[in-house]
């Protein structure tokens, strides 16, 4: 259980390591959108666009769903969330052990 | 309420310190030294063993309150005394290899020290790893 977990999180955390993919993720954080709606403010073309929500897709972070000639993508927010706890928690570990450091340095500080 | 993905896919925390570069790096370096301050809390670190080189392995023996010790580990990628520090990070019996880096900055006379903590730094190298780990470890996230 462990295991499938963690390879859940390295898929998020992996979709989330790319910029043009955090800024689709972003956009559909507002509402959801085409896929032409979503390949409009980048530079970069529609099949590019297309591989980046696939990376999306696999990694359970958005919905596809094809309306007519459309393509909605939809924002599937329990990734995000989980992501978002494992960040959190850690973010907890840390605060603790640069507390720790701070003490540590103050009461010896001619080491 | 939502997270968004904009910025924390990686941690980052600073501190002000009134120590050199060179005491702080020290105190993350040094057996004895890191021993004082990673167990104070809700737990303790029994034993820490630390080869500092690119590609040395560091192992932390982590003991909660109540329960087993878990194996924390990993390996330096990079070495630059006293101002960069980069290692994976490791809980034994779980697959995940995160990357953590350590900036340590004299500034007016104080030194910042900056942690950032990503997840998923390498692709090939988590999948690497992978193929190591066998055995399940139960209680490893509750310690965080």
């Amino acid at each position: 259980m462990v295991n499938k977990m963690s390879s859940k999180l390295d898929a998020t955390f992996s979709a989330l390591a790319d910029p043009t993919r955090r800024a689709i993720l972003d956009r559909l954080g507002k509402r959801e959108c085409t896929v032409g709606e979503l390949a409009k403010p980048f530079p970069i073309s529609l099949p590019a666009i297309s591989k980046h929500l696939s990376v999306l897709e696999r990694a359970g972070l958005i919905s596809r769903q094809r309306m007519g000639r459309r393509q909605v993508c939809r924002l599937k927010v329990e990734p995000m969330r989980r992501a978002s706890e494992w960040l959190e928690r850690y973010r907890a570990f840390w605060e603790a052990r640069l507390d720790a450091l701070e003490a540590h340095l103050r009461n010896s500080p001619r080491e | 309420m939502v997270a968004r993905p904009n910025p924390p896919f990686a941690l980052n925390l600073r501190r002000m310190l009134s120590a050199t570069p060179e005491r702080v790096f020290r105190a993350w370096t040094v057996p004895g030294e890191l021993q004082k301050w990673w167990g104070p809390g809700e737990f303790t670190a029994p034993q820490v063993e630390i080869d500092l080189r690119v590609g040395g392995k560091y192992r932390i023996a982590m003991k909660p309150p109540q329960g087993d010790i878990v194996y924390l580990g990993g390996e330096y990628r990079e070495v630059e005394p006293p101002h960069r520090l980069v290692f994976t990070w490791q809980w034994e019996g779980d697959p995940a290899v995160t990357l953590v880096t350590l900036e340590i900055l004299e500034h007016e006379g104080m030194t910042e020290l900056s942690v950032t903590h990503e997840r998923f730094p390498d692709q090939r190298q988590c999948e690497l790893h992978k193929e190591g780990w066998s055995a399940t470890l139960e209680k490893l996230p509750r310690v965080l």
